[in-house]
């Protein structure tokens, strides 16, 4: 009589045909010595029997034809692609709403938007006589004055030079935009007279283009270039100032 | 195995399928949506399957979860409509139940659903211990102390209180 005496989970094992063959024999032995293990073990065994043979014929009805693999496969393919159209259709509506919105709010923008007004203002305030007491910098020199925007924006387009029709500058001033720093620069011809050359950051609207608006005697043409917004403004009632608009613009009237 | 199963591996393996849902739910018809959304679920998350691993043990896996998923559904459910009083009322015994009901499916019924599980895994389908400790999501310590309640419940059952009164002893 060895000494080995299985544990309950040995037995289950056993009786599920799941140990390696030394133990099984071991098993064997202890059972042949042991009535009561031997009649549990029996009655599993005997469970698993009747089990087995009642659970294998406990489905009566055929395979219905829903549970086809084949069929599940294409109803499975029928509904992702039900979805994907159908989160198709849901992007494009918000798309189309959110677009529509956009523009609309442009629109409501723009109406009340007039485009580089901070620029036309400038002009009003210190496009007058006593200008020159009102400017930051007074300098005519044009590197100075570059020297200057350089730093107060990044990258800022070149000061124009309208030497050429007679418009020198006078001094630059900064300002106070909603988004940012603006600045003026002042020109003045010989004849006092006064041209504004406007930089400021973007604003709300970022589309608008290039374009012109007149108010009054005032015309402020303006135009957008990397990061900023640019205007000229000058007066329309001399024609000192006709070539300086021309060459911003020119394809604009003879007028 | 290949990561890839057929049409036709799937369908050898059906009626195991249909059977061991038969055994969680008791419920021909609610066996049979058992075993649907299985194979929904398991060609849906193809793809994600580990190379290696009987698909069966795979197949049972997700079977059983999706059985524990709808089962843990069905009592927030019924919480929900004692909230609003209707009792939970028992599903009707359908005509197939009553055919299947021999007396030793009828003594296995009586079985909670987990040691049912269990027993059909390890005794009919012949499940190593560790697959079904795989497959049920459960250390192979339960799986053999979970075995062992079973096989005890269903000899208390067997024997029943009026069959064999000597035997009882032995317990």
């Amino acid at each position: 009589m060895n000494a080995f005496a299985p544990s309950d989970d040995d037995l289950h094992a056993y009786v599920d045909g799941q140990l390696d063959a030394t133990t099984q024999r071991q098993v064997e032995l202890y059972l042949a010595g042991h009535a009561e293990a031997a009649l549990t073990v029996e009655q599993w065994r005997q469970h698993n029997h009747v089990l087995r043979t009642a659970l294998e014929n406990s489905v009566t009805t055929p395979v219905p034809a829903r549970l086809d693999p084949f069929r599940i496969r294409r109803e499975l393919r029928a509904r992702r692609q039900r979805y994907v159209a159908m989160a198709a259709s849901l992007v494009l509506t918000l798309s189309l709403g959110t677009l529509g919105g956009w523009q609309l709010r442009d629109i409501a923008i723009r109406q009340v938007y007039l485009p580089m007004a901070d620029a036309t203002q400038a002009y009003r305030m210190f496009a007058g006589n006593d200008m020159a007491q009102k400017v930051d910098l007074r300098t005519s020199e044009p590197t100075q004055l570059q020297h200057w925007l350089n730093q107060h924006f990044v990258q800022p387009a070149p000061v124009p030079d309208f030497s050429a029709y007679g418009f020198q500058p006078v001094g630059g001033r900064l300002m106070a935009s909603d988004k940012g720093a603006a600045a003026m620069v002042l020109y003045q011809n010989a004849q006092g007279q006064a041209i504004v050359y406007y930089v400021r950051p973007p604003g709300e609207l970022f589309n608008f283009g290039a374009g012109n608006r007149q108010d009054g005697n005032v015309l402020t043409q303006y135009w957008r270039q990397g990061r900023y917004f640019y205007a000229v403004v000058s007066a329309t009632d001399t024609p000192a100032t006709l070539p300086v608009q021309r060459a911003i613009e020119p394809d604009r009237p003879q007028t | 195995m290949s990561k890839d199963f057929s049409d036709d591996d799937l369908r050898v393996l059906l009626p195991r399928l249909r059977r061991f849902a038969l055994s969680l739910t008791r419920h021909e018809n609610s066996a049979d949506d058992l075993v649907q959304s299985c194979l929904e679920r398991a060609l849906s998350r193809q793809s994600r399957r580990h190379d290696d691993g009987d698909l069966r043990a795979w197949l049972f896996q997700i079977m059983y979860r999706q059985f524990l998923d709808g089962q843990r559904r069905a009592k927030r459910y019924a919480g929900l409509l004692s909230i609003f009083g209707w009792g939970g009322e028992d599903m009707a015994p359908s005509a197939e139940e009553v055919a299947m009901s021999r007396s030793a499916l009828q003594d296995f019924d009586k079985l909670p659903a987990e040691q049912r599980a269990l027993l059909l895994l390890v005794s009919v389908e012949g499940l190593r211990y560790q697959e079904v400790a795989d497959t049920m999501g459960i250390p192979i310590g339960t799986v053999m102390s979970r075995l062992s309640r079973a096989r005890k419940a269903l000899r208390a059952l067997n024997e029943g209180p009026l069959n064999n009164p000597s035997l009882r002893i032995l317990k």
